[in-house]
């Protein structure tokens, strides 16, 4: 007999009287709930304002303590005179009285020690040109000095960035000291004959065309997603862990899997349930701000002051849906995993940072809607609604970005209704798995594994002591990729030469292999420009692409080794050896190929070139997925590398070829690919196997 | 919407309100490949009649009854609950049950009396009858005193009154009760064996799983002996005493399950 | 005898926490993971902008350039980003694109010319720009710069005309030295980072033990189990509290400690350039032991803090309730420590929790007073004794003890009240 999807993973939204009776129950009991209530709607609503309060108690210290604040100051040199008298003109031409006494003078014998000592806040230094050429050649300054000036005499300001007061005074004086200069120089001008006042020669003024509506949308613009977002998950996770792994937990999940109500309805019901209490508790949140905004207790700052009309608001209510409906999924979804309202409570941080990490989009500047920005879901959201603020609508963008959130919000809930058909999800056995551990335990946990191998990888390149290029791919490449599948193999007792695939090929593959090699880099250079059509590159790495950095100091065969044999052998005992074995059993050819593929392209950071190496890891898992063994890809990794480096050093760059080396790199491919494919030894023990065989 | 009433009368006539056809489980694992829980089991439990499911722990009674509520998908077979497929038709099937277990709580923060209108809802009990029914419920399982408290403050044996009348709420012509008695006291136990029986009485058929040798003797019309998955012998007490030529329930089981050594068996059941 | 059997029992707390795998991701592997998620997440989203906007040219439309003035169009055009068109037609029309978005800048030119002082063409410029669209703010940045540019070109010529020799149209130069070494620099960041950190990470790690130190055990039905050991309800209850003391500050220098490793990019937007350099550096080795200290200080009070609201949860979701307040409480104030300027004076010495985050933050800086100081560790030291007192105190309760105790602390506390009130 034929294993039969369950028929109801498809969400439609009926209010069954089932969807309607769960919906009740969630608020009701979230209702008596005082304590969480009190947690996440009370204190929220004492805090927020407090919090308000006290940042802007906070900055309004900062400025008094910055208007109040002196700084002293001395002067040296031979010039001091005169750098005294323009210091004393501040004072004196400071339209602030309580200003004029900002710059304090004082005594010091020995002003570095005093300013060293926190006596000073600053001084300075007055240097004929030839003071300060010796200056200049004992100190590692930071300097601003223009050609024009040279020759001139120099006033050199010393401070101390540490303090707060010292880098305010030395910026505060250079403001002032070029203010001075300026007004000398237009007199000196003046008194030369020059027809107009030099202030008024070009004058530059600025009008802002945009209606104050538009400014203050696209102040608020940026943060209101952000906000929502933050609002809606203080209350609604409280309510979501609550209900899947608080039912697991208190065992009410059987009883409610047992009654006729369907999946989907459960699901919808509590889905429903946590969008009303996010929209509730965001609503009660807006309004409270608003009663104190309106009370004038506190004062935001601008940006809060948008009209919004009915349309205005039904617009944004419409945008947002999706963004609720995703986000209440996700947190529905975080629940059903989890085994004990604890478990939920762990990854929920996790799962909230990464929610509101895409709703920070429109703080980036010049980033329009029409890129790919519009695939990312809630990005593309909240970039739509700062649009719509600023009153700039881009109508199919738009919808576009409401589809592809919706999408995901439809996703993520038929994932929820999944995961109640999930048997040993919702019967929360220990799996012989983990019992037992070995080979097993590592099918189910290689993910994770790999999760953390991408989280150590990225903390070891980024703190690398080495200036060297091979020390540092010695570590960051051969150390970590070596050491994880033997730490893998040992961890899991798993048999190394199944692990890592180490099986002769036959010797067709070898053919193959050569040949493919270089269309491949071909391919995956030609793969890199058409992802500048989706994402932009930046035009600087675009003209760095290609050209690995080629330390002149390296020979070549040290190149060869360190940046192709190295990565060639360790990277395809990682990915083609232990993480091709472990998630064989997972998914077919097809969909191993992609999946290895796109693992191994986010071990290469820099999102440019992820979409290239994937390209390359997809046929490298093809690659060992045909010849039953990681050497042949082992062969071609390092033949690409190799290749790469090759040209580097030659100097030849990509970008210039015309399509018709990407036909020709294409074709070449193919025929590699038909050689390795009549020589195949298919690799072991592949394909879908989780599910029982059918006995019938 | 055809509720458990309408779907009822029109399959009757046709079989017994619980058919199972080869009923089979199988958990795949990797190193002992297919583990059958629950292998070809063949049941039938008709109105009016309890059927027992007499098993050690991990025989395969819980999972034959998760299937047979449609918490599990069954592998292989097919089973019908008031002529309805588990598989095609699983919110009929739940309709037409009611399932109790010592795993089936109740949510502490509502009301038993909310409890209960909210179960006859889900199981789709016609609405406008909903009131009436919780009404004559709470009467009769005398839980007038508490009915608006909530859950949480209840003593043990109150939730128990309360999760019986919720497994009841929508008067499904089959019951479903995994080793109820599990976690009760001597009283409780055998109020809600009492209640059983009186449930019988009213042409409910009824399954029932324990591993305690007397209950089965002393509730059980026919009883089905099932060891490793598969259903060993089923008739009642006398047809498997006349078979077995053994008096008592318990030397019949081991005559079935033909365990020698108990205390071994148990010790390999461990692994 | 004590100390060996709160020995025992807490050797016996550590070992299950540390084979809880919900603490051990909780603590290590959730941090080990998230921050570079988090700042490969900022790095990729940074050069995925960067790309953008290097492919964006802005559009600035020119009305009423006198000829003399061409080059300015050049002076504009320089940077390459920048596209400018003549607008002969009514500028009105072009100050409605730039209000649409359509066009990123206009700029208007009006020849000036008051009475006899005349300067031969000069101009005054009006920049229409939308002050909603980021790319036509920076426009008029770019421009307003363009055309200073130009007009510092216009005058040097001017007076190179009026023969002002160069030595006195320099006049004098300026030039800055900032006398801090890079030393003292990543010191000043990590001292605005790293107390406020420590804190939440301290909080954070003792967090889950608490609860699992209580509401854990009646969850796991354990909790009677221990109540009939032959041990003294104290050390029961000092083990534990060494337990969840323990967990939280060593937690909280893990933590700290993955933190470092990422410092370099977190810093990197602050300091630009020096980043580098500046994280080399790290934290100096001496401050190691009074962050360790500090960290300890907080540790034992942030657990003792947690424990008495904890000490009523019958399960999780109870306990992160109840302790969900006091997190807030200590954490809050904090974060108004942060900002450089606030002294570390003898008030604030004596506020618990407020004064370690300032005593870490000067010790980071390089110098402790000596009198907040000792306050500090005297008021923690206070603080400490008092929170344990009152945990104990508690704890001997019987109906906290047996988990009959209903409601939370608050409740608690208005009981023993009135009950004191009747007897006396």
């Amino acid at each position: 007999m034929k294993w039969t999807p369950p028929r109801e993973s498809v969400p439609t939204l009926r209010l069954t009287p089932a969807v309607r009776a769960i919906f009740g129950l969630e608020i009701r009991s979230l209702l008596r709930d005082v304590r969480t209530v009190l947690i996440s709607v009370v204190l929220p609503v004492i805090l927020l304002p407090g919090l308000f309060l006290a940042s802007n108690w906070m900055e309004e210290q900062r400025v008094e303590r910055e208007e109040a604040r002196t700084y002293r100051f001395a002067v040296t040199g031979a010039d001091s005179a005169f750098a005294m008298s323009l210091i004393d003109r501040i004072a004196a031409e400071s339209p602030d009285a309580d200003s004029d006494r900002r710059f304090r003078p004082v005594r010091a014998a020995d002003p570095r020690a005093a300013l060293e000592r926190d006596a000073l806040d600053l001084y300075v230094q007055t240097l004929t040109p030839e003071e300060w050429r010796a200056v200049e050649a004992a100190d590692t300054l930071d300097l601003e000095m223009p050609e024009e000036y040279e020759g001139a005499r120099v006033m050199l300001i010393r401070f101390h960035s540490s303090r707060t007061a010292s880098r305010e005074g030395a910026e505060r004086l250079r403001e002032h000291l070029a203010e001075m200069r300026t007004e000398r120089r237009d007199s000196i001008l003046m008194a030369a004959g020059f027809p107009v006042d030099p202030q008024e020669v070009a004058v530059v003024r600025s009008r802002d065309v945009a209606t104050d509506q538009a400014v203050q949308g696209a102040r608020l613009g940026r943060f209101l997603t952000l906000i929502l977002m933050g609002l809606m998950l203080l209350g609604a996770s409280a309510v979501a862990t609550d209900t899947l792994a608080g039912e697991k937990e208190r065992g009410t999940l059987t009883t409610l899997l047992t009654s006729a109500a369907s999946r989907t309805e459960i699901i919808t019901g509590k889905l429903l349930a946590i969008v009303a209490v996010a929209l509730a508790i965001a609503l009660i949140q807006v309004l409270n701000l608003w009663f104190y905004l309106g009370l004038g207790i506190i004062e935001a700052g601008r940006g809060f002051e948008v009209t919004v009309t009915p349309t205005l608001a039904i617009s944004l209510f419409v945008l947002f849906l999706p963004v609720v409906a995703l986000t209440s999924g996700v947190l529905l979804l975080t629940s059903a995993h989890a085994q004990s309202y604890k478990e939920a409570q762990l990854v929920l941080p996790a799962v909230i940072l990464g929610m509101s990490l895409p709703a920070l989009a429109p703080l980036l500047p010049d980033l329009s809607l029409r890129s790919a920005i519009v695939l990312v879901p809630i990005a593309n959201i909240a970039v739509g609604v700062r649009d719509l603020l600023i009153g700039q609508v881009d109508g199919p963008s738009l919808l576009g970005a409401w589809l592809v959130t919706g999408a995901a919000a439809t996703w993520v809930t038929a994932r929820c209704i999944h995961a109640l058909h999930d048997e040993e999800l919702m019967t929360g056995d220990t799996s012989r798995e983990e019992l037992l551990g070995g080979p097993d335990l590592f099918r189910k946990r290689v993910l994770k594994w790999f999760v953390v191998l991408w989280a150590v990888k990225v903390l070891v390149d980024f703190n690398l002591p080495f200036q060297d290029l091979r020390a540092a791919v010695l570590v960051s490449v051969g150390l970590v990729f070596l050491a994880f599948p033997l730490i893998v193999i040992w961890r899991f007792r798993l048999d190394p030469r199944e692990a890592l695939a180490l099986r002769m090929p036959r010797p067709g593959v070898w053919l193959g292999v050569l040949l493919g090699a270089p269309a491949g880099l071909v391919a995956a250079n030609f793969a890199f420009r058409l992802m500048d059509f989706v994402i932009p590159v930046p035009s600087e790495l675009l003209e760095n692409f290609g050209q690995v950095i080629m330390p002149e100091a390296i020979p070549v065969w040290q190149l060869v080794i360190f940046l192709a044999v190295v990565p060639g052998i360790t990277e395809e005992l990682t990915f083609r050896g232990v993480l091709l074995h472990g998630l064989r059993k997972r998914f077919g050819p097809v969909g191993l190929a992609l999946v290895v593929g796109i693992i191994f392209g986010f071990f290469h950071f820099q999102i440019f070139r992820i979409p290239a190496s994937a390209l390359l890891g997809v046929i490298l898992t093809a690659v060992t997925l045909l010849s039953g063994s990681v050497f042949p890809a082992i062969l071609w990794h390092t033949l690409n590398n190799a290749l790469a480096v090759y040209l580097g050093t030659v100097g030849v760059e990509f970008g210039e070829e015309s399509w018709w080396w990407a036909v020709a790199a294409a074709a070449v491919l193919a025929v590699a690919f038909w050689i390795i494919w009549r020589s195949r030894t298919p690799y072991p023990d592949m394909g879908k196997r989780g599910r029982p065989a059918d006995p019938d | 919407m055809s509720n458990a009433h309408g779907g009822a009368t029109k399959d009757t006539a046709n079989g017994p309100p619980v058919r199972t056809q080869g009923l089979t489980k199988i958990f795949y694992d990797e190193n002992r490949g297919e583990v059958r829980a629950v292998d070809r089991v063949d049941l039938t439990c008709q109105r009016g009649e309890i059927l027992g499911l007499l098993g050690a722990n991990g025989a395969g009674k819980t999972t034959t009854l998760r299937m047979l509520s449609t918490v599990l998908q069954p592998t292989a077979g097919r089973a019908w609950v008031m002529g309805h497929e588990v598989r095609s038709e699983p919110e009929r099937v739940r309709a037409s049950l009611g399932f109790y277990s010592a795993s089936t709580a109740l949510y502490p923060k509502i009301t038993p009396r909310e409890t209960l209108r909210f179960f006859a809802r889900m199981n789709r009990y016609p609405s406008r009858q909903v009131d009436d029914r919780v009404e004559e419920l709470v009467h009769r399982f005398k839980i007038e005193d508490y009915a608006d408290t909530r859950v949480e403050k209840l003593s043990s044996g109150m939730k128990q009154k309360v999760s019986i009348a919720r497994t009841v709420v929508h008067d499904p012509p089959v019951l479903i009760f995994d080793e109820p008695t599990v976690a009760l006291d001597v009283l409780n136990a055998i109020e809600l064996r009492q209640f059983i029986s009186r449930l019988r009485g009213e042409g409910k058929a009824i399954l029932f799983s324990t591993h305690i040798m007397s209950e089965a003797e002393q509730l059980c019309d026919r009883i089905a002996i099932i060891h490793h998955g598969e259903i060993l012998a089923t008739g009642t007490l006398d047809e498997l005493r006349e078979a077995t030529g053994l008096h008592y329930l318990e030397e019949i089981f081991v005559h079935y399950a033909q365990v020698d050594d108990p205390a071994q068996a148990a010790e390999e059941q461990l692994r | 005898m004590a100390p060996r059997q709160i020995w025992t029992l807490y050797i016996h707390e550590v070992r299950s926490a540390l084979r809880e795998r919900s603490i051990l991701i909780g603590s290590i592997v959730i941090p080990l993971v998230m921050y570079p998620a988090l700042l490969w997440a900022g790095f990729a989203g940074f050069s995925f902008v960067q790309g953008q906007a290097d492919r964006l040219t802005s559009h600035v439309a020119v009305h009423g350039l006198p000829d003399t003035h061409r080059a300015l169009v050049d002076s504009i055009e320089s940077n390459g980003r920048t596209v400018v068109v003549r607008w002969d037609d009514d500028p009105a029309a072009a100050r409605d694109e730039v209000a649409r978005g359509s066009l990123d800048l206009l700029v208007e030119f009006r020849t000036v010319s008051d009475g006899d002082r005349t300067l031969d063409d000069n101009f005054q410029a009006t920049l229409y720009y939308n002050g909603a669209q980021d790319r036509s703010r920076g426009a008029r940045s770019r421009v307003e710069s363009a055309i200073e540019s130009y007009r510092q070109g216009w005058i040097d010529t001017a007076r190179r005309d009026l023969d002002i020799p160069n030595p006195v149209w320099a006049d004098f130069a300026m030039a800055r030295s900032d006398v801090a070494t890079i030393e003292e620099s990543t010191r000043f960041l990590l001292a605005m980072i790293v107390p406020f950190l420590t804190l939440i990470m301290v909080a954070l790690a003792a967090f889950y033990p608490a609860i699992d130190a209580t509401a854990g055990e009646r969850e796991r039905s354990t909790w009677e189990t221990l109540m009939t050991l032959a041990v003294p309800r104290s050390h029961v209850a000092t083990a534990k509290y060494l337990y969840v003391a323990t967990f939280g500050a060593m937690g909280g220098l893990l933590n700290l400690a993955a933190l470092t490793l990422s410092l370099r990019w977190i810093l990197q937007p602050l300091a630009g350039a020096d980043a580098q350099e500046l994280a080399q550096g790290g934290l100096p080795l001496e401050t190691l032991p009074i962050i360790a200290l500090g960290t300890a200080l907080l540790g034992l009070f942030v657990a003792a803090g947690m424990l008495v609201f904890a000490i009523f949860a019958r399960n999780f979701k109870e306990g992160q309730s109840m302790i969900t307040p006091f997190y807030l409480v200590i954490i809050l104030p904090a974060i108004f420590v942060q900002s450089p300027d606030i002294e570390f004076s003898v008030g604030l010495a004596l506020l618990p929790v407020v004064n370690v985050a300032l005593l870490l933050r000067e010790a980071i800086m390089g110098s402790i007073p000596l009198l907040p100081g000792l306050l500090t560790l005297a008021s923690m030291a206070a603080c400490v004794a008092v929170a344990v007192g009152f945990a104990q105190w508690v704890m001997r309760n019987e109906e906290v003890l047996l988990g009959s105790s209903k409601g939370g602390l608050w409740s608690f506390l208005k009981r023993r009240i009135g009950q004191w009130r009747t007897t006396a």
